[in-house]
């Protein structure tokens, strides 16, 4: 059990009725990268702060590293939270931030291990500047060097980069991956940003109104997602509400699609996944062509149906008409 | 444009030359007398200064003593608590200064304090209290909740997230308080009059006496200068802490 840094059990947390948590459990292994993924108000930005012992929950147990949590204060869990605004102390200049927690804890060297913890997030010799006057991606170093200075065994990280703009955003998720990977300490990361959580995690929980949806890591969450919920929100797919008898699930509006499920369920095709033109299959009007640089949307109709594809291959125009199709193994059958 | 700037700005600047300037001016002409630089020598003056200083401070630190827990408190509230409790906090300002020390002597005759000095002392601290808790209250409430929990998260009791953060970023706030309560309780001469039965003399109740009953303005005027130039410095140095950009 003691492998486990972080073990949540059957927590649930109300607020004035409603319930920001609502049975939540899981399991943060030591030295992973984890990633709390939902849309705002689901409840992941109270979980990381029920961790971190701001709030205590109604329901259910927190352990840390094997202890039971229960009625410990935020200053004696060995967790460090690194604030969506940063929160930096304005009195204090970078170092003075930076060794706050030193400070607390009389540690020894204390000039030597902030100069190490600036050079690790990049801002080597920032030691004497005024907080106010950083940038937002210095706020965020410095905020990120003051949760790790002190060594924690799990750092929680609340949308630390959702204040950045695109570029930096980016640079930040490799340096933040490869910071987690140096120092081998546990990430519990909460954020909306579904790439975001692809790109960096060992292991995603996809939350859903109080509650998890899915925990896996990426590719599995991505690829086989347990819920509507989750098929919808990490990244986008085309949807086929149906009956199955075990070789073909027939829709409301007479589509026949082969998939071997049974009774009442829905089907999931990722957009990359359908082919436009490319071969025999659903007659369907193009609506749309939504280029991207990278990739290439066409939204098409087919009856009431909107469908989404991803098809680099497809040259179409919006009003010509196209086959619409895919392989019978890129369909994903959701419980209803 | 020039028309309506001089409109603007010619009546406060009439006004302030004729009830500002030319009363300090005058005070300042009687106080440069061979009288009024006597009375600078005098150790009486001296021992005067001295007692109404620590006196002062005496008061704003009972002040600030009691303001912060209570600023705190309000700061931490409902709005709607909060409203009604500020408004609790000025409601004193309602009664007369007057009315108000002499209620307060006939609370503490029962106690029979014998030291007439901690009396004053109290009766200070009692009639000034708001002045504390006003400007600590608007620094407080200003303070942002999550800089509290950062300092928690990163192991900092909530004792020493006190003296390490909410402190130091309320700082403006206590500075205000400070002066707005040192400097008048320094020229003070209604309260000490009335609660010592006029055996606690401060330099505010000797000023009173010079100009009032010896009929030596000479040497009111030089106290009262002194009393000006202990305002405006405390004043200055107030105004020079306030450029510590960044905090509440």
């Amino acid at each position: 059990m003691d492998e486990f840094d972080v073990s949540v059990r059957g927590v649930v947390k109300g607020f004035g009725g409603r319930r920001a948590c609502d049975g939540i459990t899981l399991q943060i292994r030591r030295g992973e990268f984890f990633s709390l993924l939902g849309p705002s108000g689901c409840g992941k930005t109270t979980l990381m702060r029920l961790v971190a012992g701001f709030e205590s929950p109604d329901e259910g147990t927190i352990e840390l590293a094997g202890r039971d949590m229960a009625g410990v204060p935020p200053h004696r869990r060995d967790v460090n939270m690194v604030f969506q605004n940063y929160a930096l102390f304005p009195h204090l200049d970078v170092a003075g931030n930076v060794a706050f927690g030193l400070r607390i804890q009389k540690a020894p060297d204390i000039e030597g291990r902030v100069r190490a913890a600036l050079e690790q997030v990049g801002l080597a010799g920032y030691e004497r500047r005024a907080v106010t006057t950083l940038s937002g991606g210095e706020q965020q170093r410095t905020a990120l060097a003051r949760a790790i200075v002190t060594g924690p065994r799990v750092l929680l990280l609340d949308e630390p980069l959702s204040a950045l703009d695109l570029k930096l955003r980016q640079g930040l998720q490799e340096e933040l991956r490869r910071l987690q990977r140096s120092l081998g300490m546990t990430f519990l990361y909460v954020t909306h940003d579904q790439e975001e959580a692809l790109a960096m995690s060992d292991r995603v929980a996809v939350m859903n109104a109080g509650r998890i949806e899915q925990t896996g890591p990426p590719r599995e969450v991505y690829e086989t997602p347990a819920t509507r919920f989750v098929a919808g929100f990490v990244g986008s797919g085309n949807f086929f509400d149906g009956r199955g008898d075990g070789t073909m699930v027939r829709t409301a509006d007479g589509l026949s699609i082969e998939c071997r499920a049974v009774g009442d369920v829905t089907l999931m095709v990722r957009p990359e996944k359908v082919r436009v033109n490319g071969g025999p299959g659903l007659a369907a009007l193009v609506e749309e062509v939504l280029y991207q640089g990278a990739s290439t949307s066409i939204v098409l109709r087919a009856g009431d149906r909107r469908l989404v594809a991803e098809d680099p291959d497809a040259r179409v125009r919006p009003g010509e008409p196209a086959t619409v199709s895919w392989r019978p193994e890129d369909v994903r059958v959701l419980p209803k | 444009m020039r028309r309506r700037f001089l409109a603007l700005f010619l009546p406060p600047t009439l006004w302030l030359a004729a009830f500002m300037l030319v009363p300090t001016a005058l005070v300042a002409a009687a106080a440069f007398s061979p009288d009024g630089f006597a009375t600078l020598k005098d150790p009486l003056t001296l021992r005067m200064l001295g007692r109404s200083t620590w006196i002062a401070l005496a008061a704003t630190a009972l002040c600030l003593a009691a303001g912060y827990p209570v600023a705190y408190f309000i700061a931490g509230c409902s709005p709607g608590r909060r409203n009604l409790l500020l408004f609790l906090v000025v409601l004193p300002f309602w009664t007369n200064l007057l009315v108000r020390t002499y209620a307060l002597m006939f609370v503490l005759r029962p106690l029979e304090i014998e030291s007439k000095v901690s009396l004053v002392v109290f009766a200070l601290f009692h009639g000034y209290l708001p002045f504390m808790v006003l400007p600590l209250y608007a620094s407080i409430e200003k303070l942002p909740r999550r800089l509290l929990e950062a300092s928690q998260d990163l192991g900092a009791s909530p004792a020493a997230t006190f003296w390490k953060v909410t402190v130091p970023l309320t700082m403006p706030g206590i500075a205000a308080g400070c002066i707005l309560v040192f400097i008048p309780v320094l020229g003070a001469f209604a309260i000490p009059e009335v609660i010592s039965g006029g055996t606690v003399q401060l330099i505010g109740n000797q000023i009173d006496l010079h100009f009032g009953t010896t009929n030596t303005p000479a040497a009111g005027a030089m106290l009262t200068l002194v009393l000006m130039a202990a305002t405006l410095l405390l004043t200055g140095l107030y105004f020079r802490s306030r450029k510590t950009e960044g905090l509440v």
